[in-house]
């Protein structure tokens, strides 16, 4: 290179650098800004969603006795189940406050303990029947406001904010009377509020009380939904794949198949629904709202990118491993199980485990058949109602109670972390089944 | 296949490499046929002068051989040659020993026509020796000058003219021999006199030689030890010979 | 292509030199290629000899690997691809309805361009032909057949220590090796090679060749290779091609110093052709 070459590229290096490091510059905004807006989300869905693993418990002093409980000592289990332990409950909530005689703060007494809570006594008398006739302390579960009042507010004395306190920054937010107030303040000082891990979250079905309201019936029908998902569509999808990929001659048939598999890919989710509900429940008959129904439809809308994956994996395996095992003799179908296949497996796998990540999160489908519905029991098969993680979500963030809003942030976090397992399990999949060799 | 073709490699410099051996090689050939033919001269006009030239001026000739030599080698080592351009080299390496031998005849004829200048014994055989001489010089000129183009026909008629050449020389030995006998105190001059006519045989046998070499590179054939007659009257392009494969 | 050149090829209307052999393994006669509407190979006629290597040069695209690939039947997988004429193997006809190009190709081995072993491990790659074949009744026989092939091979003492290591953690050359180990463990008749060394370096090259001319003892073998050295150095015999068309085929060492057919002559030298 003479000199005068020299200068003009030494001319130009500069601003060749300066368009480098801006391309630099925008890549790293752009990381940035989306890490930015995922730390956002994350942070205000922890935030939110974290005090839905805890609850608030009272201690409350029972008297477990015939008198209260309105059943003999003797009593058959069936029995035990019918007693009267919500008069018990009262009862108790009620020699803590004896001033309170009026029936309206009765009832807003009794209020501060969930409805849930006699049926926590009741499983403990079941298991400690030598209680029987006994005063015992308990924690019982608060009344969801109850809950959200202690979870966020230390001190109880503020005014409440409504009327002519609405501009007061410390005012109580809250539905609670002032008498409830009282009652609560008194309990507080008495170091009998207790704000502590409940895994009420996780082993209770829907419920309308915010504070009994659990994620289990969801968990369960997801896990049904995606079994199911995964059992369709996987077999499926591969044997499509390796046929198209492998065995199916070129001609107009094959590429009409395989434009169509690209464009179901593209279909918009509820378009799957409405076809499930239309061949499924009202053609096959087939249950509403259970799992069953909505893993064949996950699975139809899964297909297309697991065969799509697979394909590309398929693609991936160089031909010259299927010509040595074709030049030693091996049958097609030899050379595809024996060889192909494996090195195509982790590659495979990936495109499966995404699919069934996008179906897990899936929610405009199952609306169409039937899996939007409350349901409080936990689903014992495919064929039960039940619903999905994400469904529960939409379920609750529409429901009116306050205490939901943290319910539908840690049903958001039990989801995040289910997808997370599954990312997780493909990456050890591929590393298990990958052989760089 | 006439011609070598020595411009069409895809590698210049391999076309370079082997057009300046061939170059020096007829360089050389020309070297060698001034030498004989002054060597000739030297002899037959008793010029001491012209004869002390020629025995000097051998050392051109062994340094022109080992040059060629060593480029040659380097093309068997570098270019692999094949077919064609591998006949040229071995032909050429061939040749070139042939041409360097020849340049030792007319050395020797060189150093006895400066030794025979002094006497006048020559002149008896003048007319043999220049007979003989002629043939050869004819001899090596044009199986240098088939060489230079590749003419394998031509070489195998050269080839043929050695007949006479040896001929001749029998004459010569004959008539030396028979005046040894009559003369036997003319020895000295009598055998060197013979060992002149002995190097201008030589001198055709390898003009012969370089005539095969002509034929082996053009034709692919060694048709050394054969009989070129009867060779020659085969067609000889193996195109059309079947028990070649 | 020159003029002169042009002309000698349009002008060529068969094969210089003797195509057939003696002892044929495998005969093409008349065989044309095409791949759809593109004839790839021109009436070519050639036998394969038994305990003999013959080798196909020619130019890039002269249609010598398709010839190498129509003689397992390699083809077969490219669904435009239409072979005529007639390919034996003993006498049986390679194209007929009778032949199983599976059962073909355990008889005619082949061995590629690039290394290619299985992502298994060096045992399995040579038992991999054998077990798909059932040519063992037991482990210990297949422990034999993967010992001697690898022995043939010349790469056992080389890897009888490691033989559960995956195959491609060999060198390039022992991978190559081990490739004909593994086509030579079915015992094939007659073994293909589509430029077995091109992806060598000159040592391991040597190892190959050496190789081949060893197991030219007990197989036919035809190999296709880009190096005319190379085809020098291994084969008895040696065949042009040359746009589709076998130009000439002789013994190497007539090819070699002094081929018939100007083509030939052109490329072996190196010239314009």
């Amino acid at each position: 290179m003479n000199n005068a070459t020299t200068e003009r590229v030494r001319a130009t290096l500069k601003k060749r650098y300066l368009k480098e490091k801006i391309f630099r510059g925008f890549g790293i905004t752009a990381i940035a800004a989306s890490l930015g807006f995922l730390v956002l989300l994350l942070g205000s869905i922890l935030i939110k969603g974290l005090p839905a693993f805890q609850a608030t418990y009272l201690n409350v002093d029972i008297e477990l006795t015939e008198d209260v409980l309105d059943i003999s000592a003797d009593a058959s289990t069936e029995e035990l189940r019918g007693a009267n332990f919500s008069g018990a409950i009262n009862q108790a909530l009620r020699d803590r406050f004896p001033e309170v005689t009026k029936r309206k703060q009765r009832r807003q007494l009794s209020g501060l303990v969930s409805s849930g809570a006699e049926y926590a006594l009741a499983d403990y008398l079941a298991e400690n029947r030598d209680q029987f006739g006994n005063t015992v302390n308990l924690w019982l579960l608060a009344d969801d406001e109850v809950d959200a009042l202690i979870k966020r507010n230390k001190d109880l004395t503020q005014p409440i904010k409504r009327g002519k306190n609405k501009n007061n920054e410390s005012a109580l937010i809250t539905r609670l009377s002032e008498d409830q107030l009282g009652w609560l303040q008194s309990f507080k000082d008495a170091g009998d509020t207790n704000v502590r891990f409940s895994s009420t979250f996780f082993t209770n079905g829907d419920s309308r009380e915010p504070e009994q309201a659990g994620i289990r019936a969801a968990l369960i029908g997801s896990a049904y939904t995606l079994l199911i998902t995964f059992v369709l569509s996987f077999p499926i999808a591969v044997a499509a794949a390796i046929y198209l990929e492998e065995f199916a001659p070129q001609n107009r048939w094959t590429d009409l198949v395989e434009v169509n598999i690209n464009n179901l890919a593209a279909v918009p989710s509820i378009v799957f629904g409405l076809l499930g509900l239309a061949i499924f429940i009202n053609y096959l008959a087939m249950p509403r709202s259970a799992p069953v129904v909505g893993g064949i439809v996950l699975s139809l809308m899964t297909l297309p990118t697991i065969i799509i994956s697979s394909r590309a994996a398929l693609k991936a395996v160089p031909p010259s491993i299927r010509e040595a095992a074709r030049g030693l003799g091996a049958s097609p179908v030899q050379v595809v199980t024996h060889h192909v296949l494996p090195l195509a497996m982790p590659g495979i796998l990936t495109g499966t485990i995404i699919g069934l990540a996008q179906a897990l999160g899936e929610t405009a489908p199952l609306l169409m058949i039937g899996m939007v519905a409350f349901i409080v029991d936990i689903p014992q098969s495919v064929t039960d109602p039940s619903t999905v993680l994400p469904v529960q979500v939409f379920l609750w963030a529409d429901a009116p109670e306050r205490a939901f809003t943290e319910r539908t942030s840690g049903a958001i976090l039990v989801l995040l972390a289910f997808l997370v397992v599954m990312n997780l399990t493909a990456v050890l999949l591929r590393k298990k089944f990958e052989r760089r060799w | 296949m006439d011609k070598l073709h020595l411009d069409q490699h895809i590698s210049q410099q391999f076309n370079q490499e082997l057009e300046d051996i061939r170059n020096r090689v007829l360089a050389m050939g020309g070297l060698v046929e001034q030498q004989v033919s002054n060597g000739l001269i030297a002899l037959l006009e008793n010029d001491g002068d012209l004869a002390e030239q020629v025995s000097k001026a051998d050392y051109e000739v062994n340094a022109m051989e080992v040059e060629i030599d060593e480029e040659c080698i380097q093309v068997l080592a570098r270019r692999a040659p094949t077919a064609s351009d591998l006949r040229l080299i071995v032909a050429v390496i061939k040749a070139i020993t042939d041409l360097e031998r020849i340049g030792d005849e007319a050395e020797k004829l060189g150093r006895f026509a400066a030794e025979l200048s002094s006497s006048n014994q020559i002149l008896e055989y003048r007319k043999e020796l220049r007979h003989l001489g002629g043939l050869v010089r004819s001899m090596l000129q044009d199986s240098l000058d088939c060489f230079a183009r590749l003419d394998a026909e031509a070489a195998l008629k050269i080839a043929q003219r050695d007949d006479d050449v040896n001929a001749e020389y029998e004459n010569l030995t004959r008539l030396l021999t028979t005046h040894l006998v009559e003369d036997p105190r003319r020895v000295t001059e009598i055998l060197k006199i013979t060992w002149c006519a002995r190097a201008l045989e030589r001198i055709g046998d390898h003009s012969v030689n370089i005539c095969e070499y002509v034929v082996y590179l053009v034709k692919g054939r060694d048709i050394r030890h054969t009989n070129i007659a009867a060779d020659n009257h085969k067609n000889t392009s193996p195109k059309n010979d079947p028990n070649l494969t | 292509m020159s003029d002169a050149a042009k002309e000698a090829f349009d002008a060529l209307k068969e094969t210089v030199g003797r195509v057939t052999v003696d002892d044929p393994k495998m005969q093409a006669q008349n065989v044309d290629v095409f791949y759809g509407d593109k004839q790839a190979i021109y009436d070519v006629t050639l036998d394969v000899a038994k305990n003999e290597v013959v080798a196909m040069i020619g130019p890039s695209g002269c249609g010598k690997s398709t010839f190498l690939r129509c003689l397992n039947r390699m083809n077969d997988t490219i669904p435009s691809c239409k072979v005529t004429g007639d390919i034996t193997l003993e006498g049986e006809s390679l194209y007929s309805k009778d032949m199983d190009p599976v059962l073909l190709r355990a008889r005619v081995g082949m061995v590629f361009q690039k290394p290619n072993p299985f992502a298994k491990s060096i045992y399995d790659n040579v038992a991999y032909g054998p077990k798909i074949h059932g040519l063992a009744n037991n482990r210990a026989e297949l422990d034999d057949i993967v010992e001697s092939s690898l022995q043939r091979a010349g790469l056992f003492d080389e890897v009888k220590d490691r033989l559960t290591a995956p195959g491609t953690s060999l060198s390039g050359g022992q991978q190559q090796r081990l490739c004909i180990a593994r086509t030579i463990a079915v015992s094939p008749e007659v073994i293909l090679m589509d430029e077995p060394c091109s992806a060598l370096d000159p040592i391991a090259t040597a190892r190959i060749e050496e190789l081949i001319d060893e197991l030219r003892e007990n197989y036919a073998i035809a190999i296709v290779t880009h190096s005319m050295q190379q085809a020098a150095r291994v084969s008895q015999r040696t065949a042009y091609f040359h746009l589709g068309k076998l130009v000439e085929v002789g013994e190497t060492k007539r090819i070699f110093t002094n081929p018939s057919h100007e083509l030939t002559e052109n490329y072996i030298t190196g010239r314009f052709g």
